[in-house]
């Protein structure tokens, strides 16, 4: 018999609590002296068992198991942040402390008390100045989040893009906000107030109405893409102005200010947009990667000729993979990943 | 292509993203902990090193190298930690006890059925739990903690003699009791004591 066939039997026998007292003497030598052979086998016996059998308890138990882990590399401290939309798990430690505090609530009334008296008339004082503070919400590189803003309208933003504005830009006459980057508005109605969104080269007039704007400072023109309603784009550069109707698409180039009006733009196209996908009409792949890069944590390189190569397509922004293989697909090529750069180039 | 996921999930694992973590879990925990169950025949205990080599990855992601595979790794810590566990079960006393009296068992009973070492450890705690407090804890210092007589007087602050009286004692009633219990003599327990 083999060395490992021996481990193998041993280790078969032990599983099956049918060893010998002999064999366990044979097991415990071996364990001594030849640990490597038994790792060899085990490694062996790992590498085989792909779907083993687990009891309902067993499943449960690997349930937990993923619950506990999760709890546990949420508290690490340099722990990602956690991508929206999923639950959050409060730490033991702020629980702890905010039973804690509970016991303290009654001592600590008679205190706050005055406190809140003073904080009163601070801020009605500083009422004024605060109606003057700017606000910002931006987002970094692969991070989105939605912001109601203080007449109930929303936006959407994509990563690095960015809202300014502050309280006293919201009247009963008026609305408006200064903004940067890629989203989805949904503008709430309000008869008399139009609402205007300033970026750099475009401004935007509604009155409630739901569209996409991107206007990032480094590309080379603006987009606007309407979905519900009216709304006027003015190109700031050169003082044109156009109206849109559902399902137009303005795109403004920023050193001219030319307007440039395409209809009917699809459903898929839009619904693609809203939820944050990249939409491309017939655009060069160089900018495509530019989104690509602003959306994934990677940067992108291509091959020579590739640059030049026009894309028109849906690419997500959460899978990589799914992203990476459409552009295979579609320009018949090859990629290279590595940790942060990913290579696209033409079959050899 | 397998390799090419492979790579972008250990990109992502290295950025720290829950959903990389999540999709090596459901690759690999259930093999793993079905693994770990063989060896440790304790549910709770291949939970352990299971979930305790999940959370060793995650804490030196960052110094993972680019090449090495996640799979390779994660299997390597599992199995060193199932190769321990194993290593320690087998060479401990109650382990040998345990060989020892299911063999005599088996015997007896014409080998039709072996008792398994989770039965009769139960049983042997079952037992433990009817001796005076005293003898009970010298026992499973002795035979769960696996540590020497003289160790035990010193932890105890006992006399080597005492613990050596207070073991035969545990010892003898152990064995008297799960011997009428088979009605059997097994004289296994006491058998290395000495």
């Amino acid at each position: 018999m083999t060395r490992n066939n021996e481990i193998r039997q041993l280790l078969e026998h032990y599983a099956a609590d049918r060893l010998s007292p002999d064999e366990l003497i044979r097991l415990r030598r071996l364990l001594a002296s030849d640990r490597e052979a038994v790792a060899a086998v085990l490694d062996e016996e790992l590498a085989a068992a792909q779907h083993p059998d687990l009891t309902d308890d067993d499943l449960q138990l690997l349930a937990q198991m993923q619950a506990k882990l999760h709890a546990a590399i949420a508290q690490s401290p340099d722990a990602p942040q956690k991508p929206e939309g999923e639950a959050k798990t409060i730490p033991l430690r702020t629980l702890l402390l905010r039973s804690r505090l509970l016991r303290f609530t009654a001592y600590a009334a008679a205190l706050i008390i005055p406190l809140l008296l003073a904080a009163t008339l601070y801020f009605g004082y500083d009422a004024a100045s605060l109606g003057r503070q700017t606000l910002r919400i931006a987002t970094r590189q692969g991070e989105r989040t939605t912001l109601t803003l203080p007449d109930g309208s929303t936006v959407s933003l994509n990563p690095v893009s960015q809202v300014s504005y502050q309280a006293s830009d919201f009247s009963r006459r008026s609305r408006s906000i200064s903004y940067e980057g890629d989203g989805a508005f949904d503008i709430a109605k309000q008869s008399g107030a139009p609402f205007v969104i300033r970026s750099k080269q475009v401004e935007v007039r509604v009155l409630g109405t739901k569209f996409i704007f991107s206007a990032r400072p480094e590309a080379a023109t603006a987009k606007v893409y309407l979905e519900e309603g009216r709304v006027e784009v003015t190109a700031l550069s050169s003082g044109r102005t156009v109206t849109m109707k559902p399902h137009d698409m303005v795109e403004v180039d920023c050193a001219s200010g030319r307007i440039t009006l395409s209809e009917g733009i699809s459903h898929s196209a839009l619904a693609a947009l809203k939820k944050g996908e990249l939409v491309f009409r017939d655009e060069p792949l160089a900018d495509v990667v530019k989104q690509l890069e602003i959306n994934y944590d990677y940067s992108f390189r291509l091959d020579g000729s590739l640059a030049q190569s026009r894309f028109t397509g849906i690419l997500p922004t959460d899978n990589i993979l799914e992203t990476i293989r459409i552009l295979e697909v579609t320009f018949g090529i090859s990629s290279d990943i590595s940790e942060r750069e990913i290579m696209l180039y033409k079959h050899r | 292509l397998l390799q090419r996921e492979e790579q972008i999930l250990i990109a992502e694992f290295k950025k720290g993203s829950v959903h990389a973590f999540d999709s090596l879990y459901q690759m690999y925990a259930h093999r793993l902990y079905a693994f770990c169950k063989t060896y440790t025949k304790q549910s709770d205990d291949a939970k352990d090193i299971v979930q305790e080599a999940f959370l060793h990855l995650w804490q030196v992601r960052e110094s993972i190298r680019a090449e090495a595979s996640l799979q390779s790794l994660l299997f390597t810590m599992v199995r060193n930690r199932a190769l321990n566990y194993l290593a320690a079960r087998v060479n401990s006393p109650v382990f040998e006890d345990y060989v020892d009296y299911a063999n005599e068992l088996a015997v007896d009973a014409d080998g039709d059925r072996r008792m398994e070492y989770s039965e009769f450890m139960h049983k042997v705690d079952d037992e433990v739990e009817q001796l005076p407090a005293s003898q009970r804890n010298i026992f499973r210092l002795s035979r769960i903690e696996c540590l020497s007589n003289k160790e035990i007087a010193e932890r105890l602050s006992l006399s080597e003699q005492t613990v050596k009286n207070q073991l035969t004692k545990a010892l003898k009633q152990l064995r008297e009791r799960l011997g009428r219990a088979d009605r059997l003599l097994p004289l296994f327990i006491i058998s290395f004591l000495l």
